[in-house]
């Protein structure tokens, strides 16, 4: 079963599962799996840091990835035997609209992993190209697209 | 004249949610995870109403009455007709009953924000094109639609999901919020897209020397994170501006090629040109659509407006508009979207989003004010 993963959304799944999502650009997916559990959960954020109060958890690094691994407890993961792969924050355009988002993601999802207690095993994130991401919660691949680009496997 | 964008915005949130609940009510009738993947509140000529709500071998209308009344037009395509049928075991009976719940689903949402009920009609095929529009809010040529597409997790295919409300209902609807917003304000913003679309169709014409026809253009009001589903996800060549002065704005002037290469090829005569050369042409192209579009804005204020050097792009689209969509994220939470679609020859579509800074909402409203007094005068 294909699970499809919208922009501010996270899914979780079990085991046979294959949770995508596509069109990243500024935005990061955060994959979050527990290999013993066989659980995984992918975040597709924009923007690095929640508001307080926050409307909508899952548009925000932090506040959406404290969501989806609560969320991921709940289907029998572990929070000790958690790992993740970051993907995203390009710069793809030149425009002065706000500060430049894409690193900014990055460094909220690392801080975030952190501060959870997850593991971050790799990491595919900036330059200047759109991404889409595919991932699999029983082996843990995250299968990163691009246009005109070959396929990656982190 | 005045249209407040944050009183748009909570409008805007009230029809994500009701695309929200009636997927969730569609997972529990079904079984299968089910997304919305687009809701946006959309204004539309009424003559381009039809056109905008599509075409699909299956189509339902389910009338509602009550805190607010009018039709959801439900359009299914053939793989996630088929998916329904085979998951619910009851053939095509499964559609009428997929409409049912998620119209239920929708106006439910709606009923809670009125403290009141909503009664829904029974299901009825579409026979009738002039019957299904008959009745939508159409005020000074604008018709209002709430629009959600659906999918179900592991099967291809989308059930596009319009809620067209009845005008009178509608404008008592947004009377009764205590953020009211006006009908007549807000379906002035449509001057801007047929103005806008006609800038793209006549400046792409006469650059490429192809035949060049507005296949639609409407104004979406959208939560910033559905901007990106405005797009496929298809690859995409073009350049995105910004333009400064009265009004700021970005704007993705984006083109799907049928074949790779296919803008360069239309605008040069040779096959196969260089890079740097293909990419010079397409920034060129984009810069006078960009420029004519944007100049009709100022003369409107007899001003002028500078356009940016752009920002070339060949890339997945809702990458694209991700960008542009996270970084207007940072100071609002919907955002109006200019969006026109122009056929260039058989090959090529050109896609036109223009975001108008929502700090300059006032001045955009003097625009739109300013091209509704002179309709017709520069057709």
């Amino acid at each position: 079963m294909t699970v499809r993963v919208g922009v501010a959304d996270w899914r979780v799944a079990t085991n046979g599962s294959t949770l995508v999502t596509s069109g990243l650009g500024s935005c990061v997916a955060v994959a979050v799996y527990d290999p013993e559990a066989g659980v995984g959960g992918l975040l597709h954020a924009m923007l690095p840091a929640a508001p307080d109060p926050v409307d909508k958890p899952s548009k925000y690094v932090d506040s959406g990835l404290e969501e989806m691994v609560d969320a991921m407890a709940g289907r029998g993961a572990s929070p000790g035997n958690l790992a993740a792969k970051l993907v995203g924050g390009s710069s793809m355009l030149d425009i002065s609209v706000g500060e430049a988002v894409g690193q900014r993601n990055v460094d909220a999802a690392n801080r975030a992993l952190d501060a959870a207690n997850v593991q971050l095993l790799a990491a595919e994130t900036g330059g200047n190209d759109g991404r889409s991401v595919s991932f699999c919660p029983a082996s843990g691949d995250v299968t990163i697209n691009r246009v005109d680009s070959e396929v990656e496997v982190i | 004249m005045r249209v407040d964008l944050g009183a748009v915005a909570s409008f805007s949130r009230t029809g994500d949610e009701g695309g929200e609940r009636a997927a969730e009510s569609l997972e529990t009738l079904t079984g299968i995870t089910a997304h919305c993947v687009l809701t946006r509140t959309a204004l539309v000529d009424a003559g381009e109403l039809s056109t905008f709500l599509g075409e699909s071998p299956f189509r339902f209308t389910v009338g509602f009455d009550g805190a607010l009344s009018g039709r959801a037009v439900l359009s299914f395509d053939d793989a996630f007709a088929a998916g329904v049928a085979e998951e619910l075991s009851t053939g095509e009976a499964a559609l009428p009953e997929v409409s049912n719940i998620l119209t239920s689903g929708f106006v439910d949402v709606w009923a809670e924000g009125a403290d009141t009920t909503i009664d829904i009609e029974p299901p009825l095929e579409v026979t009738d094109e002039d019957r299904m529009v008959q009745d939508a809010a159409v005020v000074d040529d604008c018709a209002f639609v709430f629009e959600s597409q659906v999918s179900l997790s592991g099967s291809e295919g989308r059930c596009r999901f319009a809620v067209v409300p009845d005008v009178e209902s509608f404008a008592d609807y947004l009377a009764a919020d205590d953020a009211a917003l006006s009908v007549e304000g807000l379906s002035a913003y449509l001057r801007l897209t047929t103005e806008s679309a006609a800038a793209v169709e006549s400046h792409l014409a006469a650059m490429t020397g192809v035949d060049a026809d507005t296949v639609e253009s409407h104004i979406d009001f959208v939560p910033v994170e559905r901007v990106p589903s405005l797009l496929d996800d298809a690859a995409y060549e073009g350049a995105v501006f910004e333009s400064e002065g009265p009004v700021d704005s970005v704007i993705a002037i984006l083109f799907e090629e049928g074949e790779s290469g296919a803008v360069a090829d239309t605008m040069l005569d040779e096959s196969d040109p260089d890079p740097a050369l293909a990419e010079s042409a397409v920034a060129e192209l984009g810069n006078v659509t960009a420029s004519g579009f944007i100049d009709r804005w100022a003369n409107a204020l007899e001003t002028t407006i500078d356009v940016s050097t752009p920002s070339h792009v060949h890339d997945d689209g809702r990458a694209v508009l991700d960008t542009v969509a996270a970084a207007y994220g940072q100071h609002a939470d919907a955002i109006a979207v200019v969006n026109t679609t122009v056929a260039l020859g058989d090959g090529l579509t050109c896609r036109v989003c223009a975001f108008p800074s929502p700090e300059d909402a006032d001045t955009v409203g003097q625009i739109a004010e300013q091209l509704t007094d002179t309709a017709g005068e520069s057709a």
